[in-house]
């Protein structure tokens, strides 16, 4: 008699990758609140059609209404609609910045873990010197110098954020440089270039992505802080944290103007950081 | 006994229970006096303690910036407005029983100005220097000598007319005279919380517990009969404003300096509690740059000020604190405007049509700088920032706000690199010292402007001995200052300050302190 055995199913990696994510409630929670908050920022101000900068002092620290369902701030101003515009401010940043540091990150790392020899000297050497300047101190000094701005403070965080995916980027493409299979492809005769871009470099996308889902919240994080200290998004234009700087005057009499925001970064980067975790499990593979 | 003495004697108990524990006035400041010798400079929180120990030669009216004698019972400035001479009040003591004389006052005064005296100041005295140009020796020093007349009578001679002289030495923050024979005994103890300190004021010095309080006790030589009203005085320091306002409330504290301007409804709503607001000594301005070529054009600068809902701002921004007016000098100096100028029209038709009328129908850009910090005249600079962006925006005018680290901020003002900031001072006693700020030659870095007329009508102030004489003078700067909208005045803040239940007779300075000699409960 014949049994029929379930054959176990053979999956890539990447598919691999996705079930055990999938399995992971609290990275799953993340992802939907994410998607919840970026449908907040990029689709909210497409529904409610308030105007962010509209100065109505007899609607001054006024609470939830009809006309401000989340009350109205120390210029009598709409705080839902400038929570939305905020937060596409936040989440651009976010995102840019780590576009950013990627680009500077998988190439100086790539290259130089690649290359070896005085190439991968001169670029580490310089990678531990920027990792020695505290990179905030060189924010506010680039900010200041530069004039603030959103291209400037993608363009600063992004710049000051790449060292540590750089050095990661190196130490794997080291490892992977030596594989059997980028020893055949050299066999076969593909170029320097191809064998790194081809067989080299795809092995880093998790190391890539993982990084990349932390450092958004680390870049949203820094432009609140930059925000706040007002180097950042200059008014009357709204981001999470200028909004919580205009809060703090009023803490004792309006909590609530900064509970919003400040409740928004929270969860946003909580989020991004569990969603970070869940896809570094998911693609450990060691991991079951 | 009978039973009217009976209860005559139980009343007379009443009463001395009830005044027992009413005796001493506690006083809630927001930090510890830096040292209570008057050759150090003096903050808030000293002032307000060295204002008790000690006398100057002059003093302020309660509530204004008036001149009154102190120990000085009168003063005359001679025909070339060089010398000034004290005389002095007799038979005043100092607390360790030392007399108060000609020498006593020169001895404090050579602390302050000469370096290399004996007992000489610890350190040089920035407040004499911040006030007077510099120290003996140095070539911006105003006073040239200091001489004795005799007994009761002293010279000051300056090297130039200085009509200010009069409000700075009033400011008791600053010029308290102190006992040369107290200083002497141990200099480097003197003021200290381990030392003494030793003035003719109305209450003297008992302990001084680092971090906790300074006790003050009444003194009953004092020159002035039948005060100070209180047996003790105790300086508590209490950091922040809502624990002032609590222990106000639960009577940790009679008297409360330095709140907030949003507790003003709380105080207000509590029927034992008593909101004070100190009268405005300080402005806050928006400074206008005529190196930027829209701005050049008077016309461009009345349509600003005319295009701002100043008392819109005023009235959500400062919580019922502030007064706007056209005035750069703060009201308590009311007597130096002009009868012509109240205060710019708001009226955003009239402006948008000058702006026409000067070239710019359709507006221009303006980048427009905010304070970093909170200070008493803007005390939310960004949220103001924004209303003022809103306002010049409804005429045309496209505002780009920006902001930049505080000292950098006031440095690149001065450096003339602003179109337009938001700026002010506070506690400026005399119109010379505020115009000598605003509008003197040298001091227009930062609009470059100049009044060749505002200047020669200061010039002439400083020359005249007679202080009525300078008003007309001063309300044609006024004037002048109205009509070029170069310094467009916003505000004159109020600080709210508060007293509790049952305390009677206190008058805040607009300085920020002020004796305390009259207040009981």
């Amino acid at each position: 008699m014949q049994q029929t055995v379930p054959q176990p199913v053979a999956l890539s990696p990447a598919r691999r990758s996705a079930r055990r994510l999938r399995r992971n409630p609290s990275a799953v929670w993340s992802l939907a609140v994410l998607l919840l908050i970026v449908a907040f920022a990029l689709l909210g101000p497409l529904v409610y059609r308030a105007s962010p900068e509209t100065i109505d002092f007899a609607q001054q620290f006024a609470g939830p209404s009809w006309g401000h369902p989340l009350g109205a701030d120390e210029n009598g101003r709409d705080v839902l609609i400038r929570l939305m515009l905020g937060g596409r401010v936040s989440l651009a940043v976010g995102f840019f910045a780590v576009a950013v540091s990627l680009v500077f990150g998988v190439l100086i790392g790539g290259l130089s873990g690649f290359f070896r020899g005085w190439a991968d000297s001169v670029l580490m050497r310089f990678t531990d010197g920027m990792l020695a300047i505290p990179g905030f101190f060189i924010s506010l000094l680039a900010l200041t110098f530069f004039g603030a701005g959103l291209t400037q403070l993608v363009l600063v965080i992004g710049l000051t954020s790449w060292m540590g995916l750089a050095r990661l980027v190196r130490g794997e493409v080291l490892r992977e440089r030596e594989e059997l299979s980028v020893e055949a492809a050299r066999a076969l005769g593909a170029s320097e270039l191809r064998v790194l871009w081809r067989h080299v470099l795809p092995q880093v996308y998790p190391t890539m992505i993982v990084n990349a889902t932390i450092g958004i919240s680390f870049a949203i994080l820094t432009e609140s802080a930059l925000s706040f200290l007002g180097v950042g998004i200059q008014p009357p234009d709204a981001s999470w944290g200028n909004m919580l700087t205009g809060a703090q005057n009023y803490m004792y009499s309006s909590p609530w103007l900064a509970v919003y925001p400040g409740a928004l970064i929270l969860i946003t980067v909580v989020a991004f950081n569990l969603l970070g975790d869940g896809l570094r499990d998911a693609s450990d593979p060691q991991g079951r | 006994m009978n039973s009217k003495s009976m209860s005559k004697w139980l009343l007379a108990g009443l009463l001395m229970a009830g005044g027992a524990s009413a005796k001493t006035i506690v006083f809630g400041l927001s930090g510890e006096p830096i040292s209570l010798d008057p050759s150090v400079t003096a903050d808030g929180n000293t002032a307000y303690v060295t204002t008790q120990i000690y006398n100057s030669l002059i003093s302020f009216k309660p509530g204004t910036v008036d001149l009154q004698p102190d120990l000085a019972l009168r003063w005359t400035v001679s025909s070339d407005s060089l010398t000034w001479t004290f005389y002095l009040r007799q038979n005043v003591k100092f607390h360790d029983g030392t007399p108060l004389n000609a020498e006593a006052v020169r001895f404090n005064f050579m602390r302050w100005w000469d370096p290399s005296f004996e007992a000489g100041a610890k350190k040089p005295f920035l407040g004499w220097k911040n006030n007077l140009g510099g120290y003996k020796g140095e070539d911006g020093s105003l006073v040239k000598d200091i001489k004795v007349r005799n007994q009761y009578a002293i010279d000051i001679i300056l090297d130039k007319p200085y009509p200010a002289l009069g409000s700075i030495l009033a400011d008791s923050g600053l010029f308290g005279i102190a006992s040369p024979t107290a200083i002497k005994k141990n200099p480097g103890q003197y003021g200290t919380p381990a030392g003494v300190a030793v003035g003719t004021g109305p209450f003297m010095l008992k302990k001084w517990t680092s971090g906790v309080n300074v006790d003050l006790v009444r003194n009953p030589n004092y020159f002035r009969a039948g005060f100070p009203k209180s047996e003790a005085l105790l300086f508590r320091f209490v950091k922040d404003p809502s624990s002032r306002l609590n222990e106000l409330l639960t009577g940790g504290v009679d008297i409360a300096a330095e709140l907030l301007p949003d507790q003003l409804k709380a105080i207000q709503s509590n029927a034992k509690l008593n909101a004070v607001l100190r009268p405005a000594l300080n402005l806050g301005y928006l400074g206008l740059n005529t190196d930027y070529k829209p701005l050049a054009d008077v016309r461009v600068r009345t349509a600003i000020a005319s295009a701002l809902n100043k008392k819109a701002i005023v009235d959500t921004f400062w919580n019922g604190l502030g007064i706007t007016d056209g005035h750069l000098l703060p009201p308590p100096l009311a007597k130096n405007y002009a009868k012509s100028v109240t205060d710019y029209k708001f009226d955003p038709t009239a402006a948008k049509k000058m702006l026409a009328d000067a070239g710019y129908p359709n507006g221009f850009s303006l980048d427009l700088w905010y304070m970093p910090v909170s200070r008493p005249y803007y005390p939310t600079p960004k949220p103001i920032a924004e209303a003022m962006a809103a306002d010049l925006s409804a005429i045309g005018i496209k505002v780009n706000l920006k902001t930049e680290d505080w000292a950098k901020y006031l440095s690149d003002r001065q450096d003339g690199k602003f179109q337009a900031f938001m700026l002010g001072f506070v506690y400026v006693t005399d119109p010379d010292s505020a115009y000598t700020y605003l509008i003197a030659p040298g001091s227009t870095t930062d609009i470059n402007w100049n009044s060749p007329e505002a200047n020669t009508a200061l010039e002439s102030a400083r020359k005249l001995s007679n202080p009525a004489q300078r008003l007309p003078l001063y309300q044609k700067v006024d004037e002048i200052m109205f009509n070029a909208a170069v310094r467009i005045p916003i505000v004159h803040s109020r600080l709210l300050v508060a007293s509790g239940a049952g305390v009677r007779g206190w008058v805040p300075s607009p300085t920020g302190s002020e004796k305390l000699d009259t207040v009981e409960k």
